[in-house]
Order: structure tokens, then C-alpha cells, then sequence
């Protein structure tokens, strides 16, 4: 490959040269200088959860619901579960109907992906608290509910920024 | 062994071998004895370093196929980028002369092929096992066909299965 | 031999003790590595690797092809896209078939998202461990934005599973270029910022310099691979040996340093990063309108498949590609994550299951400098050249 030519090509660089001591020293300075500045102007980009939460990004592959009306007993998704979260089981006699079981899933959204009639989407939803195991395996009643965000939070934006990084803008409270 | 779409070497590496179509990698067939001369042979071409040794089971052929995957750097022009080289073996007690003399490389990835497959490598050192449990894993060879992982049925069963823990 | 301290030793031979460093988590995960010393020099290691060991060669073999990317990207799911892009490209290879431009650029842009990601994690690790609290803080925290910025494409934060065989899953979400180069200038401000605070700094210098020093001849015998192998003048990196994705078309350079010590290893990660900047800007304006998935596959979709594609950008999972076939045969691909390249083996028998998947990850060939290299240096030097190569356990362990 041409080294002049546009297109990857390899550099050659080098380490530069050991520091003398007066470097060493201003290196030092520049160092603890930089340091206080960024106590004085910290540039904070930690999120005060749970106390605030973020707005999940558009198509976030969150927590998955069931539509039970469109739902036709395919088992795709079950077959597609890379970690075998999700199961069938007759919910009526030739009615097959799929549950899920959070301790498995790992949101990787194939099912919702194989799906062939959208009958399964993802909810801006994953850090649902349980009580115990047991309330992490869903029954078709409340595979089929969208579960609720805790009250009392606040909900900001994520904004990427150019000066701070990452910066939370407060969502109004309608 | 799959029926491979043979390609004749076109490169300009002076070794006996087929241009694999899917991707372009020179394979090259050998024996146990063989080994060490063919290895020597393309480490003398520059081809320094192995990528990955492993073995694939064929139990209905009745044989084990040891594969070694050699690569160089800065190979010259023309030459393959990565070279295969097959070696059939029995699946019962196989045994094949350690390459670790030739390249430095093999060390970790022969004793994995050991615990793996139970691959006798002659002349390794040190041939422990390196990521099982020695005790546990004494006569289990995991890669071969005739350990079996089952994967749970779709249907749900009371309390999800035996794995729950 | 008491039973609470953290660090067990035991008498070997006169004036040789026995070290057992791990294996709690040294950093990065878990793995433990039996140190002989004299004094304090070490002058036998052993790396004892496996503690996160899955076997993922054996548990692939009983799923259906796609089914395996989310199992693969937990090797290294900090760096989710590059180690599952290796096992695609060879059940493309396979298939014969090669991705559109469009889905191309889109793999290329994530893939540079995630070895930015990456780095940042490896670096964090490395300055934690060098005593630098400060710079650990600083690389997560830049970290996030890159995360952040996965997710926006992705849907996940982490593990993305990103990739159909023959495209991706999801089109560029409306914004993304606007949100992508505030990152990159944000990115590119706080690593003038690094030069002062770690890479200038007289401390870490003195950590550094000289400490893990790999020859050019040992690093090509050893078989190490990615920015150690590069600190260490070999020209190697799988973008350029054997381009994949949008790599060919793009303007960057991979740098190389000679000097091979870990402060060259750690230099080698920043001007990557520094490179990576360079690729996502192109990557982002120069992209292609078109397809992200395979033609032959878009011939199969259903009008619901068609609808959801239309309007959500969201390209679904046909029962076709989910009960892929490849012809029997072979290949292999390799790809180079942030760590190094990562290695794919498949032999199809042409059922919908692999016959065979072999994964090599840099981690484990890499894993191999503790027992060639540490030999001879003050057991103080461990968390130095075990930062600098930026080890990752589950990664090695597979």
C-alpha cells in the first residue's frame, strides 16, 4: 500500500524523549493546575439516579409487552430467545400464547424482531425493581401490561454537549 | 470433511495446497509425522505467528482433524494471509508431535486443544489443562460431538426447567 | 499459611516464594496468575486463567446461526460490536454474499464507537491501577458519551447484537450526525486535556517507561495481537491486511511505535482514539443512501416486515435469515477490535445450527506475555504491564 495515497495506511511515530527535570516540574504544575481548575469547574456528568431518570433514546430495547390480540401462537419468539427467557404455553385449548422470564432475558429484542405480526414491542422500561424470583417469571396477564414508571422521579434528557459532554435538561412536568 | 470448492494455489507461496474459495486461505494437508516439516517450512517462508489451533470432530468419518491457522506479518506480496493447515487424526488416543518449538505461540492454544478435545501434543512441556477444571473435566473432552449440551424445549414447564437453581 | 490474608504465599525453594495474585478482581475481571519470586523480582509467572470460562464453542453448536451473536458479544460486551462482527463476516463469507455500502458504513461507524469505548474502559482500568484515580474517572466518564451515542443507534447501551448476516439492524436514527460530532469535538478537547493530567504526567511517566518491554522479535513469536503488537513496530492491523466493512474507502492511519514498552503501548491507544475521531467523521458524512440489508433477504419480507422497515427504520428478522442454511463448508474471518483481532473459524454442514465455531480473542493470545514477559521484573512493575496490555479476562476466558 502507498504511504502518500488517501486510504488506511500505516505511521510510524515515536515516543518522545525522556523529561529533564525542569520539564518534570512544569508537567507537575500543569498537571495540578488543570486539577484545581476541574475542582473549581468540576465537569460533572453523573446522573442523580434514581432520583432523576433519563428519557431512554427513541427505540430503546427496553422491557417487552405483548399485544395479546395480535399475538398468533407462532412460537417464533420462543424458538428465536437466544437465552430461552421466553416460553410457550396454551393459554386455551390450539391457543398458544408466549410468558417471559426476567431473570433470563438479556434484551437482546429478537423476539420482538422475528415477530410476524408486531404483536410484541419494546416499552422505555428496564429497571423494573422485583420482590423476589418469583415476580421476575410473567404470567400472560402481566406479559400483556405495560409496566409503570415510579412516580415522584424526575425525568430529564440526555443532551450530548460539546463543552460538557453529556448534559441533563429537566423534562417539564405537564 | 466438507467437499471444499478446490482452488488450485495460485500463490506465490512454494507450498502444496488448495485456494480455499470462501476466503481466499491456502489449505494444506498433512500428516502427524509430516507436521513438523511443513511447520518449519512456512515459518521459514515468514509465516511466524498461530492464530488459532484447534480440532473439529467428525465421528461419523471416524477421524479428528486438527487445525492450525498460521499467519505472518508483513508477509511479502502475493502470499496467502492465512495458511490451514489439516491434519486427520483417530479419535481414539491421537497424538501429534508438539509444535511448540517452531512457534512460541501454541502454548496456551495446544493445552486448550488438549483439555478440549484430548489431543496428545508430544513434546509440550507443560500440557495441563488451562481453562477447565482439572478434576471435573479428567475425562470430559467437551468439544467432541459426543458430549452433548441440551438446549431446553420451547414449551414453558413448571418452574422452568432443572436450571433454575 | 494464613488463611485471611488476601495474598497467599508459600516457600518453593530458598529465597523463591510462591505468589498468588487473584483471583479476585484484579481490575478487569476475574483471573488469577501465580507469581515465583525472588525477593522481589519475578522470576516465574503463570497465568491461571479460565475462572469465566463458558465454553461458548460447545453452547454455539446448539443454536441457530444468528441466535449466537448475543452469546459471542459477551466475551467483551464493552467492545459488543467488534467481537460479533468477526463471526457475521464469516457466516457471510460462507453464504457468499456481502453486506450493501449503506450497512457497511453504518458497521463501520459502530465498530469505531466501540473501540473508542473500548480504549476508554482499558485505560480507566490501567490508571486505576497505576494509582491514578483521577484519570479513572475521567475515561468512564468520557466513556459515556460514546456509550451514550451507541445506544442512540443500537438500542442498547452495551450489548447491541447489531448485525443480520447480510446488513445491520437498524437504519442511522434521525440526528445522529449533529449528536455524533458534538461527541467528537467534545472528545477531541478533553484528550489535550489527558496530555496533561496522564500522558505528560512525571509519575505515570516514570510507571512506564522502559517497564514490559517486547521486542519486535518477541512479539511476533509470542503471537500478541492489536496496540501491543503495534508499540511493538509491527505492521499489523487487520483493517488494513484484509479490509472489511467501510475500511478501504475511508482516510485514516494506524500509527506504529518501535519503542514496545508500555508507555508506547499506552501512547499507540490514545493516537488511535485520535484516529477513530477521524474515521467517524468520515464515516458519518460520507455514507451512502440505500439498503441496509442483503437484497436477497429484502425479497423475502412480508408487507408487516416491509411497514416496520418503512416507518421505523427497523430492519426485522426474517424467518429466512433466522433458519440460514450456509452451504457446507468452511471460512474464516478476522476482525480487529479494540484489544486486537479477534479470530472466526465456522464449518457449516449446511444445517441451521454451526457444525463448528472456533473463536480465538485477543485477550487469550494475549494472555500468553505473562508467562514470556513478566520474568525478570519487581513485582511493583505487575500492574503497569498488566494495565498496558490491557488484559479483559472474560474476553480471554470465552
Amino acid at each position: 500500500m502507498a504511504e502518500t495515497s488517501a486510504g488506511p495506511r500505516y505511521s510510524e511515530r515515536n515516543v518522545e524523549e525522556r523529561m529533564g527535570l525542569l520539564d518534570k516540574a512544569k508537567m507537575h504544575a500543569k498537571a495540578l493546575s488543570l486539577g484545581m481548575l476541574r475542582l473549581a469547574r468540576p465537569q460533572r456528568i453523573t446522573l442523580r439516579y434514581p432520583l432523576e431518570r433519563p428519557v431512554l433514546s427513541e427505540g430503546y430495547r427496553g422491557m417487552i409487552v405483548l399485544n395479546n390480540d395480535k399475538c398468533i401462537g407462532c412460537s417464533l419468539c420462543a424458538r428465536v430467545c437466544p437465552a430461552a427467557a421466553m416460553k410457550m404455553f396454551n393459554a386455551a385449548p390450539k391457543k398458544l400464547r408466549p410468558v417471559i422470564n426476567y431473570e433470563r432475558c438479556i434484551f437482546c429484542g429478537y423476539c420482538v424482531d422475528i415477530c410476524p405480526v408486531e404483536a410484541l414491542y419494546h416499552v422505555p422500561v428496564h429497571d423494573l425493581v422485583f420482590e423476589n424470583r418469583d415476580d421476575m417469571v410473567f404470567d400472560l396477564e402481566t406479559f400483556t401490561k405495560e409496566p409503570e414508571e415510579p412516580e415522584h422521579v424526575r425525568k430529564v434528557r440526555v443532551v450530548i454537549d460539546e463543552e460538557k459532554g453529556l448534559r441533563y435538561v429537566p423534562v417539564n412536568s405537564e | 470433511m466438507a467437499e471444499e470448492t478446490e482452488g488450485k494455489n495460485e500463490t506465490k507461496l512454494p507450498l502444496e495446497g488448495s485456494l480455499r474459495k470462501s476466503d481466499q486461505a491456502l489449505v494444506v494437508k498433512t500428516t502427524p509425522p509430516e507436521l513438523l516439516e511443513t511447520a518449519n517450512k512456512l515459518k521459514e517462508q515468514g509465516y511466524t505467528t498461530v492464530v488459532s489451533l484447534s480440532a473439529v470432530d467428525y465421528p461419523k468419518d471416524g477421524k479428528m482433524t486438527l487445525i492450525v491457522h498460521v499467519t505472518g506479518y508483513e508477509l511479502p506480496p502475493g502470499y496467502p494471509k492465512m495458511v490451514e493447515i489439516q491434519v486427520d487424526l483417530p479419535r481414539e488416543n491421537p497424538r501429534v508431535p508438539s509444535l511448540i518449538n517452531v512457534w512460541t505461540s501454541v502454548d496456551f492454544q495446544e493445552r486448550e486443544a488438549y483439555e478440549m478435545f484430548g489431543i496428545t501434543f508430544e513434546g509440550h512441556p507443560d500440557l495441563r489443562h488451562i481453562l477447565l477444571d482439572p478434576e471435573e473435566f479428567k475425562d470430559l473432552r467437551p468439544l467432541r460431538k459426543d458430549f452433548v449440551v441440551k438446549e431446553e424445549n420451547i414449551m414453558l414447564k413448571e418452574n422452568w426447567g432443572d436450571y433454575r437453581g | 499459611m494464613s488463611q485471611q490474608s488476601q495474598i497467599l504465599t508459600r516457600r518453593i525453594d530458598k529465597d523463591i516464594l510462591e505468589v498468588f495474585i487473584g483471583p479476585q478482581h484484579p481490575g478487569s475481571g476475574h483471573m488469577r496468575i501465580i507469581l515465583r519470586v525472588d525477593g522481589d523480582i519475578i522470576v516465574e509467572a503463570e497465568p491461571d486463567i479460565g475462572f469465566v470460562h463458558r465454553t461458548m464453542e460447545k453452547l454455539a453448536e446448539g443454536r441457530e446461526w444468528v441466535k449466537n451473536q448475543p452469546l459471542f458479544e459477551r466475551m467483551a460486551i464493552l467492545d459488543a460490536a467488534n467481537c460479533t462482527l468477526g463471526y457475521i463476516m464469516a457466516i457471510e463469507k460462507l453464504l457468499g454474499i456481502e453486506p450493501p455500502p449503506r450497512a457497511k458504513y453504518i458497521r463501520t461507524i459502530l465498530a469505531e464507537l466501540n473501540r473508542i469505548a473500548s480504549h476508554l474502559y482499558g485505560m480507566g482500568i490501567f490508571a486505576i491501577l497505576l494509582g491514578h484515580s483521577t484519570m479513572y474517572m475521567w475515561f468512564f466518564g468520557d466513556r459515556e458519551v460514546f456509550v451514550e451515542l451507541a445506544e442512540r443507534l443500537t438500542g442498547q447501551r452495551l450489548t447491541h447484537s447489531f448485525f443480520w448476516p447480510g446488513g445491520v439492524r437498524r437504519d442511522l436514527p434521525s440526528g445522529f450526525k449533529d449528536e455524533l460530532e458534538k461527541g467528537i469535538k467534545y472528545f477531541e478537547k478533553r484528550l489535550k486535556e489527558y496530555e496533561v493530567m496522564f500522558l505528560k504526567n512525571p509519575v505515570i511517566r516514570s510507571r512506564l517507561e522502559g517497564v514490559g518491554y517486547i521486542s519486535r522479535q518477541k512479539a511476533a513469536e509470542l503471537g500478541i495481537v492489536g496496540p501491543n503488537i503495534r508499540a511493538s513496530g509491527i505492521r499489523h492491523d487487520v483493517r488494513i491486511e484484509e479490509p472489511y466493512a467501510a475500511y478501504p474507502e475511508l482516510d485514516f492511519e494506524v500509527p506504529i511505535y518501535k519503542e514496545g514498552d508500555a508507555l508506547a503501548r499506552t501512547l499507540q491507544r490514545v493516537d488511535e482514539l485520535r484516529e477513530s475521531l477521524k474515521i467517524l467523521k468520515q464515516a458519518v458524512n460520507r455514507i451512502p443512501e440505500g439498503p441496509i440489508l442483503h437484497e436477497k433477504y429484502l425479497k423475502m419480507f412480508t408487507k408487516v416486515l416491509k411497514d416496520v422497515l418503512e416507518t421505523e427504520k427497523r430492519v426485522k428478522l426474517a424467518p429466512a435469515l433466522f433458519n440460514l442454511r450456509p452451504p457446507k463448508g468452511e471460512a474464516y474471518a478476522r476482525v480487529e477490535a479494540g484489544r486486537g483481532e479477534y479470530f472466526y473459524y465456522v464449518v457449516s454442514d449446511g444445517q441451521n445450527k454451526p457444525y463448528r465455531v472456533r473463536v480465538v480473542s485477543p485477550s487469550f493470545r494475549n494472555s500468553i506475555v505473562f508467562k514470556y514477559v513478566l520474568p525478570g521484573h519487581r513485582v511493583a512493575d505487575l500492574p503497569a504491564i498488566y494495565g498496558s496490555i490491557d488484559y479483559f479476562p472474560p474476553e480471554a476466558d470465552r
